[in-house]
């Protein structure tokens, strides 16, 4: 499965957007509880950097795109030519990396 | 959601003296801004409503700026998105051929103080296309915008290319080799988005047009303000090119630009009726094979352009967080390759 930007990256974004562009035009109960939510946010974000950070170093920005191993070598083999359009393997593994995104991103695409 | 902004606080950003004294150089008389509206629409322009008093006459008008980090640095082929100057030259060229487009007022190129962009008359309408594609009260406004886009289109395509020369040219070949610069610049190594670009090249010989027309570039839901009657305006001219008018009727009819609706021709439409009507209003005959080309270049380009906001390239290479908005984009790019494989699949030229 593919994520683009990285889950880290959705989520520092979202934080960003209700901490610093929402929350100052807000008053009263939706203020405090947008900052509630911007805290809980926050949680889970140093919750899933710091699983993240044992497990390996902080990727830079060309590593946010996350494609498995075995994608990056089918996408070689397109671009080098080594295998056809229509191979029917290749546009399986295609079609499943595609579904396994899209199950997480918008599953609807995939029925309607 | 509009936020309305008071025009004090307002003031370090926009400065309402320099919009009065520039105003009042058009009409030649005193204008006092009334009040000034952040609206929502827009990724990169920033757009208000802006309401001024003309010697005490309201008038309702729209200000559009790009702020100063999205302004390119030169005007050419290689260019990816218009200069303010040359988005309100082609909607004022292709208002004065019949295409519904705001009126222009005043072309900001940075000397009035307030940045580049423009002022143009308000158009009354709805441009969120939900709102369009489901509320009963745009339920005249569907049935005749099929009819509707193809007439704009058709004029459009009609605007001799000598009177847009100031457009960049882009042909199949020039927005593949883009789309392939941006790939390899973003090191992603995706098998869809090869497989994609190596479907569209080696076809690029085969598609290849001598002679470019205006193009809109972005002709869609979310770009039409829609009024009860139907097509009140085409705006966000900003991807217009010389180039092959049939990627416009491809573009039109991807499925991201259904936003759910039944309709082929953006939620809305049927095919055959947007290809009835365009080649009677233009006197041009759709080229079915080259439309089909143009909607698998199309899927790759959005793919391509949910890449990189996704990776933040739109608002600096590697600046993370990238907006909230951009990032939602970025997780959208496995639609137009999922659509592009089925696309081949059902017409059997996955070859």
């Amino acid at each position: 499965m593919t994520q683009i930007p990285s889950d880290d990256a959705l989520l520092a974004a979202t934080i960003d957007y209700l901490e610093a562009q929402l929350l100052p035009a807000l008053e009263g109960e939706h203020r405090f509880k947008t900052r509630l939510a911007v805290n809980a946010l926050k949680a889970l974000q140093r919750s899933g950097l710091s699983t993240a950070n044992r497990a390996a170093p902080k990727p830079n920005s060309r590593q946010l795109a996350i494609v498995p191993d075995h994608g990056q070598r089918l996408a070689l083999k397109i671009a080098n030519r080594e295998v056809t359009l229509d191979d029917a393997s290749a546009l399986r593994q295609i079609e499943a990396m595609l579904r396994a995104s899209l199950e997480t991103n918008n599953p609807k695409w995939l029925t309607n | 959601m509009a936020l309305t902004v008071p025009v004090a606080e307002e003031a370090n950003s926009l400065e309402f003296v320099l919009i009065e004294a520039a105003l009042q150089g058009v009409w030649g008389k005193p204008v006092t801004v009334t009040q000034l509206q952040r609206l929502t629409a827009g990724a990169t322009k920033q757009t208000w409503r802006l309401d001024v008093a003309v010697r005490g006459e309201p008038q309702v008008l729209i200000l559009q700026t790009l702020p100063p980090s999205k302004l390119q640095s030169s005007e050419g082929p290689q260019q990816r998105t218009l200069t303010p100057e040359q988005d309100a030259r082609i909607a004022e060229l292709a208002r004065q051929h019949g295409v519904p487009a705001p009126e222009l007022v005043l072309r900001l190129d940075g000397s009035q103080g307030i940045g580049q962009g423009q002022i143009t008359r308000f158009v009354a309408g709805e441009t969120l296309a939900p709102k369009i594609l489901r509320d009963a009260r745009y339920a005249v406004a569907r049935e005749r915008m099929t009819a509707q886009c193809a007439q704009a289109l058709a004029n459009i395509h009609h605007i001799h290319a000598a009177e847009a020369s100031f457009l960049p040219t882009k042909s199949a070949a020039a927005q593949w080799h883009d789309n392939r610069a941006q790939v390899d610049a973003s090191g992603v190594l995706h098998p869809a988005l090869e497989w994609g670009l190596r479907w569209v090249e080696e076809r690029l010989a085969e598609h290849a047009n001598p002679q470019p027309v205006p193009v809109h570039g972005d002709f869609r839901l979310g770009n039409f303000i829609v009024s009860d009657a139907g097509l009140a305006a085409v705006i966000d001219w900003e991807l217009a090119h010389l180039g092959d008018p049939m990627q416009d009727l491809a573009w039109l009819c991807l499925r991201t630009w259904r936003f759910g609706g039944p309709g082929e021709v953006a939620g809305f439409g049927q095919r055959r009726e947007l290809y009835a009507n365009y080649e009677r209003e233009s006197g041009n005959a759709i080229d079915e094979k080259r439309v089909f080309f143009w909607e698998m270049a199309c899927q790759v380009r959005w793919a391509v352009m949910c890449l990189g906001m996704g990776l933040g390239s739109g608002s600096g290479v590697g600046k993370v967080p990238v907006s909230l908005e951009h990032s939602l984009i970025g997780r959208r790019m496995e639609e137009p390759l999922w659509d592009m494989i089925q696309l081949a699949k059902t017409r059997g030229d996955a070859a």
